[in-house]
């Protein structure tokens, strides 16, 4: 398992366990795990994903996207399973969904596809909303097509989408200096450099409406959240673990689309903010926080 | 060895026909019960298998019904007033979403064809767009008033969906449209189990898959249309049920049962590998395994025990035939099996006694020309002696004295004597001799023999051997008496002989006799 976050707890790895237990593979007899930590590292990614290569491992479950390209240069014939990848074709993971070719399969998140629902649920639930800072980090390659999304849906909402790109904590700090009132931020699905984290202090600090892309965020204090729940695809990549192990060809299995996408607010969180979440939104809501 | 070896082969011959029948009917039998046993099995598999096709089409038609139906208690807005009509609607409309994960996108439509309200997951809402889709085909079908089921279609190019296009109000003038995920009739499919490891899958009338428990076959976005078990039920005509035994999707034997979703122009189909029909009949086919071997094992042994008592009373015949046949005429043989082979032996048997009957009297009758034969030699050995002696001899005494010994020897007798005849006188005197005694000697010559007195003038008057009877044959008579009943009167028997053993016309008469046991046997 090569993963960006911090703790070995996290809900894509909790749910892949779970699936696999439940297809019949029991943790220690008939599957090991061995969890790598990166800590959103890209250098600590590339050593890990070359260190599970050299230990021989069957299949290599990866969770977001810096991981599932450091799992792709290390390995072309170790069957990997991502998960947490916005849209794998645009990433150049897979070639296409139905037929992804190649070593690699699993579950795309359909982040980028929702950029326009996340806006529309954080446009929702502060409507005096102008402006939207679409911030990620210069080295990811895929926020393109997400920010093209943005861009297009601006208008539909009277938003403005400002893309900005960091490389630095400092000039993270920087964009986030030029907060204003009425601007909102559109949190990137990645969590290189910690940009997530940093956005949600800002954020809480500022009152600033921002919008996630798990409901992991939202739990953790996040306004509000629309996107594929991490535990599901953990589970939903279980089967196409179960398969691989079973002896099937990654490029046999297409990527699938993640079965649970979650609204998710916290209405302490709006609260806080001076916001009243409208009925409907609060009907669709999957898992409100109080 | 030979009769070894035939016995051999007849025993064979026996235990080869009796095994092969009873086995043969063992073993058809057996066969004949698995066949039909393997028949019923089918049989009744195909009708659960048809029964699993016939419950994943209702629930599938139940599932789509179900959003149908929820897609109309959604469309239903209490309220005249627009506005809150609207909010209802949305809500309504958002609450779908929610309980039924499966619809992706729900979007009213008003009596144009433009967009009233919109709610996806995926996209973002639309309320009050107006945006044209009169020419849609979620529209334009629902015209004649109907719901519309549009062709399964992928989104993302991978995503199976499915459009359910609902009419709605007076004179169904407006459309509520949803987007279905078909994953969700993956999941009720995969609740299907087909026997063991079989399941059910869904194609649609292009031959696309729908559904299949695996949702990896339906992302491939197969095209099962060339498969023989599609393309014989979709050639059969609807309510038309065809099973069929090809190769399966995931390889091997299958049998598949199928069912058509009319509303939908969908296929469920139930397949399940051959070999699972062949589950049950394992027992089925133990138990003739195990009862052909016990039946061929009874056989073998009642062949074994039936040939050797037919090969038994046939054996017997033929050592015994093979004894009769060596010589050994008195041997009788012993079979009682009360059949045509006892007939056979005794058969041989009285053969046999006749045989030996026709031997007994073959060696009598070559006896009594051997002892003719011995005579008839004996004769003309005595006649050559005789000869012998006349030509050896000009002393006729001599020569006399060997024709008696001679006559004595061809008799058997004792003695001999020879008499010369005077006609004259019609005496008989004593010329020669062959062991006579002196006493007797001296007797006979003191007195000849008169013709036609005593036994020997009796026999010379008559020309036949006599036989006397004295008790001078027991040897208690003297030569003395003997002489006197030789020549005068005694009791005796004559009787004409065919052969001559008195010559009256040479004037020479012989007599021979025993001293001791009895006069020569006349044959």
């Amino acid at each position: 398992m090569l993963n960006d976050a911090r703790a070995a707890n996290h809900p894509a790895v909790e749910g892949l366990k779970a699936g696999l237990r439940d297809l019949g593979f029991e943790e220690g007899r008939d599957v090991v795990f061995d969890v790598k930590l990166t800590d959103g590292s890209p250098e600590r990614m590339l050593a890990a994903a070359g260190a599970l290569v050299k230990a021989g491992v069957e299949v290599i479950f990866t969770s977001s996207e810096a991981p599932t390209r450091a799992a792709k240069a290390a390995t072309q014939t170790i069957p990997i399973v991502f998960t947490l990848v916005g849209d794998p074709v645009a990433a150049g993971i897979a070639k296409s969904l139905a037929q992804p070719a190649g070593n690699l399969t699993g579950v795309s998140s359909l982040t980028t596809e929702l950029v326009p629902k996340r806006l529309e649920a954080l446009k929702t639930l502060a409507p005096r909303l102008r402006r939207v800072w679409a911030i990620y980090h210069g080295a990811d390659p895929a926020p393109g097509e997400a920010m093209t999304r943005a861009l297009e849906a601006s208008s539909r909402f009277g938003i403005e989408i400002v893309p900005q790109s960091v490389l630095t904590p400092d000039e993270l700090k920087q964009v986030l200096d030029r907060l204003r009132p009425d601007d909102g931020l559109l949190v990137p699905d990645i969590a290189t450099m910690d940009i997530s984290a940093v956005l949600l202090e800002t954020s809480l600090a500022h009152r600033v409406p921002a919008v996630f892309s798990s409901e992991l965020w939202v739990s953790h204090g996040g306004l509000v959240s629309y996107g594929a729940d991490y535990r599901a695809q953990g589970v939903q990549a279980a089967r196409l673990v179960g398969k691989i192990l079973h002896g099937a060809r990654p490029r046999d299995l297409p990527v699938e689309g993640a079965d649970r996408v979650v609204l998710a607010v916290n209405l302490k969180t709006a609260a806080s903010f001076g916001l009243t979440p409208p009925r409907t939104l609060l009907f669709r809501a999957d898992v409100i926080r109080r | 060895m030979r009769g070894t070896g035939a016995r051999g082969r007849i025993f064979r011959k026996y235990a080869a026909v009796l095994i092969l029948l009873v086995g043969g009917v063992l073993l058809l039998s057996s066969l004949v019960n698995l066949y039909f046993s393997y028949r019923q099995t089918k049989a009744a598999l195909i009708r659960l298998e048809r029964a699993q096709a016939l419950a994943a089409a209702s629930r599938i038609e139940q599932f789509v019904t179900g959003i149908e139906r929820q897609v109309r208690a959604a469309m239903e807005v209490p309220f005249s007033d627009a506005a809150m009509a609207r909010e209802q609607r949305e809500i309504d409309f958002l609450r779908l979403l929610r309980d039924v994960p499966a619809i992706t996108e729900i979007v009213q439509l008003d009596a144009a064809g433009k967009v009233q309200l919109l709610v996806s997951r995926f996209a973002p809402n639309e309320i009050g767009s107006q945006r044209d889709l009169s020419r849609d085909a979620r529209f334009m079908k629902t015209r004649i008033g109907r719901t519309y089921f549009g062709p399964m279609h992928f989104r993302n190019e991978s995503e199976p969906y499915l459009s359910i296009a609902v009419p709605w109000g007076e004179g169904a003038p407006e459309v509520a449209a949803v987007e279905v995920n078909l994953k969700a009739i993956g999941h009720v499919i995969s609740q299907i189990q087909v026997g063991i490891t079989g399941y059910a899958y869904v194609i649609d009338q292009h031959g696309l898959l729908v559904a299949h428990p695996d949702m990896s076959f339906v992302l491939q976005k197969r095209d099962l249309s060339g498969l023989p078990q599609i393309r014989a039920a979709r050639a059969a005509p609807a309510g038309h049920d065809v099973v069929t035994e090809t190769a399966g999707l995931q390889g091997g034997r299958v049998l598949t049962s199928h069912t058509a979703i009319e509303r939908l122009g969908w296929l469920v189909f139930a397949e399940q590998p051959l070999a699972e029909v062949f589950a049950p009949l394992q027992g089925a086919i133990v138990l003739s395994a195990i009862f052909f071997v016990i039946g061929l094992g009874l056989s073998v042994l009642a062949s074994v025990v039936l040939a050797r008592r037919m090969v038994a009373p046939i054996r017997v015949l033929q050592q015994g035939a093979a004894k009769i046949g060596a010589g050994e005429l008195g041997h009788r043989i012993d079979v009682r099996t009360g059949d045509e082979l006892q007939a056979l032996g005794e058969e041989f048997n009285r053969t046999a006694a006749h045989l030996e009957e026709s031997y007994a009297n073959l060696e009598q009758r070559v006896e009594v020309r051997t002892r003719e034969l011995a005579d008839a030699n004996a004769g003309l050995k005595a006649l050559s002696d005789v000869g012998q002696a006349v030509s050896s001899s000009l002393d006729l005494e001599k020569v006399l004295n060997t024709i008696a010994a001679r006559a004595a020897q061809l008799s058997a007798s004792t003695w001999g004597l020879i008499y010369e005849y005077d006609e004259t006188k019609q005496e008989f005197h004593l010329r020669g001799s062959d062991h006579l005694d002196e006493e007797l000697g001296e007797v006979i010559r003191a007195a000849p023999i008169r013709l036609g007195e005593g036994v020997a003038g009796k026999a010379a008057a008559i020309r036949a051997p006599c036989k006397l009877r004295t008790s001078w044959m027991s040897g208690r008579t003297t030569s003395r008496g003997f002489g006197r009943s030789l020549n005068g009167a005694g009791f005796g028997r004559c009787w004409q002989s065919r052969s001559s053993s008195s010559s009256g016309s040479s004037g020479l008469s012989w007599f021979v006799g025993k001293s001791r046991g009895a006069l020569p046997r006349r044959s």
